[in-house]
C-alpha cells in the first residue's frame, strides 16, 4: 500500500512539472523581484545609513531582545490559535477521501504536507529576517553578512515556532480557549520584560537576532527549543484531525485562488470559513418583526446582520480598532509611516463592519430584482455599520490617547470620522466587482497594462481608507483646535463625497458608457 | 460487543456550534444487514454517516466499526464510504483513480474488478478521461466505481442516486444486492423512499432524533414529514 502511495506521488509530481508554465512562472519571479527589490530600496532609503550613536546602540542591545522576543511570543500564540482552529496543514480534498480513509498509516500521509508547510513558513521567516538584518546593518555596528545571517536565523526560529506550535495545538486538540489562556500570561510577561529590566520568555530568541554584533551562548536555547518542538510536531503528524483536514482542503485551494485574483472579499469569506466563524444563531439583540417603509426595512436588515456578528469577530474588530489607535498614536508621536498601518487597520475593520452591504453585493440577482435603485439600497445598508463604528472608534481613540496623551483631545474628536472614512475603502473594495451591467468594454485595457490595473484595483481601496488617517499628520504638524476643526470639515466632505458616489455611481457609469459609445466613429 | 455486529454506536451525538445535528443515538447493526437511512434535509443523515466513516469526530459517545473505533486503521480497511459529493484528483483519470484506491486498500488483482465496474456503468470510452471534468451524473458513476473497487465489509453510502440515469441507478441497486448477498453490511442514506423497499431495516431521522427503527413496511413518507 505504501508503494502505491509513493508511486502515485511520483507520477503526479512528474505530471505537475510537465504541466508547469515556466514562462508564466518566470514572469511571476520577475514581478516579485521588481516589487520586492523596490520595497527593500524604499525601506533602505527610509531607514538611512547614518550609524546610530553609542547611547542609541546601547538602547538597541538592551531592549532589542525583549522587543524582538515579543515577535516570537506572538508567533507562538498565533500558531496555537491556528492549530486550535484546524491549521496549519491543508491537503487536497481528494487526499482526505482516498488517502486518509485508506488503511494506511496516516503519519506516512501527513508528515510530508506538514514538512512542506514548515519549509515554506521557515523559508518566509528566513527571507524576512535576512532582509531585516541587512537593513539593520546600515545603522548598527557589525558587518552586513553577520546581521543578515542572524536575522535569517531569528526569522527561521519565529517561523518554526509558529508552524510547530500550530501543529502541536492541532494534534493535542487544544481547546478554543487554550491559546487565550497561554497568550495572556506570556504576552503580559514579555511586555513587562520590555518595560522593566527583566528577562521575558522570548528574550533568548530575540537576542539571537542581535548576533550580528554580539553573541551569547545562552541564546542558542531558543533554536534548540524550536528544534525540539518541530521534532515533536513531526512525530505527532499522524494525529492531525481528519475533520479539520476535510474542512480545510477545499477552502484553502479556493483561498489561494482568491489571493492570486486579489479578490479580498472572497479571501475574507474563506478565512471566516477556515476559522469556522459562523453568524450567531441567537443574535445579540433580537429586533421584532415590524411594519413600515422599505427604507426602514433595509436599515433593520443591516442591524439584524450586525446583531449576528460572532463574538470572535467582534473581539477581532475591537483589537484591530485598538491597533489602529496605537498606530495613530505612534504617527502622532513622529513616525509618519504609521499612518499607513493605521489606514490598513481601519480598512480591515471596515471590511468586517460593512458585512450587510457585502451580503447584498454577493447576491446581485436579489438586488436587481428589487423595485429600487441599488445605490439607494446600498446607502441604507451602511447605516447600521456607521452606528456600530462609533464604539469601535472610541476604543481606537482611547488606545491612541495611551500612546500619545498629548493628542487625546484630537483623537476623540477625529476618531469617529476617521473610521467612517476608513470604511470608504472597504465599501469601494466590496462594490467594485458588482454586476450592475454598467461596466464593460469601455474599461478594456491592453494586456501590457492589465497587471498594473489589477495592482491599482487592489491598492486603491486601501489608499481610500488611508486618506482619512492623513489628518493625523496635519494635527501633528500644527496641534491646535483650528487645524482639528479643518480636518473635521475635510473628513466630513470626503465622507459626503463617498456617500454621493455610492448613491449615484451606477447612473454615472451608464452616462460614461453612453459618452464613450457616442464618441466612437 | 459480539463479533457479528458491524456497526455499533453508544450515545453518539454531534453539535455544530449552537446547533445539535445529532442527538445521542444508540445503534447496533448486525453484520450482513441492509439498512436504509431516511430523513428530510438537515435531519442528521450525513452527519451520522460521516461519524461512522471517521470523517467527523463525535461531540459525545462512540462509534465502532467491527470491533474497532471509527477512523482507526482497521475500521478504514473494513468500511467503504461513498460521499454525497464525488471528490477526485484533478490530474488522475478514472482508471488511475481505480488503480490507486484499489492498491491503497491492498487489492492487487484490481484490473478485472475495475473493468467490470467500468463496463457496468458504461464508462469505457471515458476510463482514461479526467473525472474532475465530468458531468454530475458521470462523476457519481466514477465515485461508485471507486467505492466498489476496494474490498470492504461495510458499505456506507450517502445519497447515491443523485444525478444517475436509469441504467446507473439499476446497476447501483444490483451492486447493493450483490454486496448484501456476499454478506456485507450495506447502509444507504437517501431521500428516495422508493429505493428502500429492498432494505431489511429502515432508520428514520428527524431533527437529529431517531423517529423510527424497524422494517420498511410502514408509511415512511409520513414518518419523515412528521405527519
Amino acid at each position: 500500500m505504501a508503494t502505491a502511495l509513493t508511486e502515485l506521488r511520483r507520477t503526479r509530481r512528474a505530471r505537475r512539472l510537465g504541466d508547469t508554465e515556466w514562462f508564466d512562472l518566470a514572469y511571476h519571479v520577475y514581478l516579485a523581484g521588481i516589487f520586492g527589490g523596490s520595497a527593500i530600496i524604499i525601506a533602505s532609503d527610509y531607514i538611512g545609513d547614518a550609524p546610530l550613536g553609542e547611547a542609541a546602540v546601547a538602547d538597541v542591545f538592551a531592549k532589542g531582545p525583549a522587543v524582538l522576543g515579543l515577535l516570537a511570543v506572538f508567533a507562538l500564540v498565533v500558531g496555537l490559535r491556528s492549530g486550535a482552529e484546524g491549521g496549519p496543514v491543508s491537503i487536497e480534498a481528494a487526499d482526505v477521501v482516498h488517502l486518509l480513509l485508506a488503511p494506511i498509516n496516516r503519519s506516512h500521509v501527513l508528515r510530508r504536507p506538514l514538512l512542506q508547510r514548515m519549509r515554506a513558513v521557515i523559508f518566509g521567516g528566513v527571507l524576512a529576517g535576512g532582509i531585516a538584518g541587512l537593513l539593520a546593518a546600515q545603522r548598527l555596528p557589525g558587518t552586513a553578512p553577520a546581521w543578515t545571517l542572524s536575522g535569517a536565523a531569528f526569522g527561521a526560529c519565529v517561523g518554526g515556532t509558529f508552524v510547530a506550535s500550530a501543529a502541536i495545538a492541532h494534534t493535542t486538540r487544544l481547546p478554543a480557549w487554550g491559546p487565550t489562556a497561554v497568550a495572556v500570561p506570556l504576552v503580559g510577561w514579555q511586555v513587562w520584560a520590555i518595560s522593566a529590566d527583566v528577562s521575558g520568555p522570548g528574550n533568548a530568541m530575540g537576542s539571537l537576532a542581535l548576533w550580528g554584533f554580539r553573541q551569547h551562548g545562552s541564546d542558542l536555547s531558543g533554536p534548540v527549543a524550536v528544534a525540539v518542538v518541530i521534532a515533536a510536531a513531526l512525530a505527532l503528524a499522524g494525529r492531525l484531525r481528519v475533520e479539520h483536514l476535510a474542512r480545510r482542503g477545499d477552502l484553502v485551494s479556493q483561498l489561494r485562488f482568491a489571493v492570486t485574483m486579489q479578490d479580498i472579499r472572497t479571501v475574507v469569506l474563506l478565512r471566516r470559513q477556515l476559522r469556522e466563524e459562523q453568524p450567531r444563531v441567537h443574535p445579540w439583540i433580537r429586533l421584532s418583526p415590524k411594519n413600515g417603509s422599505a427604507g426602514t426595512a433595509v436599515v433593520r436588515r443591516s442591524l439584524r446582520g450586525l446583531a449576528r456578528i460572532p463574538a470572535a469577530r467582534f473581539g477581532r474588530m475591537l483589537v484591530l480598532a485598538a491597533g489602529a489607535g496605537v498606530a495613530a498614536g505612534v504617527a502622532a508621536r513622529g513616525s509618519t509611516a504609521a499612518v499607513i498601518a493605521c489606514g490598513i487597520l481601519v480598512f480591515i475593520v471596515g471590511l468586517d463592519l460593512i458585512e450587510p452591504l457585502s451580503q447584498e453585493i454577493d447576491h446581485p440577482d436579489r438586488t436587481l430584482a428589487l423595485p429600487s435603485a441599488p445605490g439607494w439600497l446600498h446607502e441604507r445598508l451602511l447605516i447600521g455599520p456607521v452606528v456600530m463604528a462609533v464604539p469601535l472608534a472610541l476604543v481606537g481613540a482611547a488606545a491612541c490617547s495611551v500612546v500619545a496623551p498629548d493628542a487625546a483631545a484630537a483623537a476623540f474628536t477625529l476618531a469617529i470620522p476617521i473610521l467612517w472614512a476608513g470604511m470608504a475603502g472597504a465599501v469601494l473594495n466590496t462594490i467594485r466587482d458588482e454586476q450592475d451591467g454598467s461596466r464593460g468594454e469601455g474599461l478594456m485595457v491592453p494586456p501590457e497594462f492589465a497587471g498594473f490595473r489589477d495592482l491599482m484595483r487592489t491598492l486603491l481601496p486601501v489608499v481610500a481608507s488611508t486618506l482619512g488617517t492623513l489628518t493625523i499628520l496635519a494635527v501633528r504638524a500644527q496641534p491646535n483646535a483650528g487645524v482639528v476643526a479643518r480636518c473635521l470639515a475635510g473628513l466630513a466632505l470626503y465622507i459626503a463625497l463617498v456617500r454621493w458616489w455610492i448613491v449615484r455611481r451606477i447612473d454615472l457609469g451608464q452616462r460614461w458608457q453612453a459618452f464613450v459609445a457616442g464618441a466612437r466613429p | 460487543m459480539t463479533t457479528d455486529l458491524s456497526i455499533e454506536t453508544t450515545g453518539l451525538a454531534r453539535d455544530y456550534g449552537d446547533v445539535t445535528a445529532l442527538h445521542p443515538i444508540d445503534l447496533t447493526v448486525p453484520a450482513g444487514q441492509r439498512l436504509a437511512l431516511i430523513g428530510h434535509n438537515g435531519s442528521g443523515k450525513t452527519t451520522l454517516i460521516r461519524l461512522l466513516s471517521g470523517l467527523l469526530d463525535p461531540t459525545a459517545g462512540a462509534v465502532k466499526v467491527g470491533r474497532h473505533d471509527a477512523g482507526s486503521i482497521e475500521a478504514r480497511a473494513a468500511l467503504s464510504y461513498l460521499a454525497d459529493q464525488p471528490i477526485f484528483y484533478d490530474d488522475l483519470s478514472v482508471r488511475e483513480h481505480l488503480e490507486y484506491v484499489a492498491r491503497l486498500h491492498g487489492r492487487e488483482d484490481w484490473t478485472g474488478m475495475a473493468d467490470d465496474l467500468i463496463e457496468r456503468f458504461a464508462l469505457g470510452d471515458r476510463a482514461d478521461h479526467l473525472p474532475s471534468t465530468f458531468s454530475r451524473g458521470l462523476k457519481q458513476k466514477a465515485a461508485i466505481c471507486l467505492a466498489f473497487v476496494r474490498p470492504f465489509e461495510v458499505l456506507v453510502v450517502d445519497e447515491p442516486f443523485v444525478g444517475l440515469d436509469s441504467n446507473g441507478r439499476d446497476e447501483l441497486l444490483a451492486l447493493f444486492d450483490d454486496a448484501h448477498d456476499l454478506g456485507k453490511t450495506v447502509l444507504v442514506a437517501t431521500h428516495e423512499l422508493t429505493t428502500v423497499a429492498a432494505s431489511e431495516r429502515v432508520l428514520a431521522l428527524r431533527d437529529g432524533h431517531v423517529v423510527y427503527d424497524g422494517p420498511p413496511g410502514t408509511d415512511l413518507g409520513a414518518l419523515v414529514d412528521g405527519s
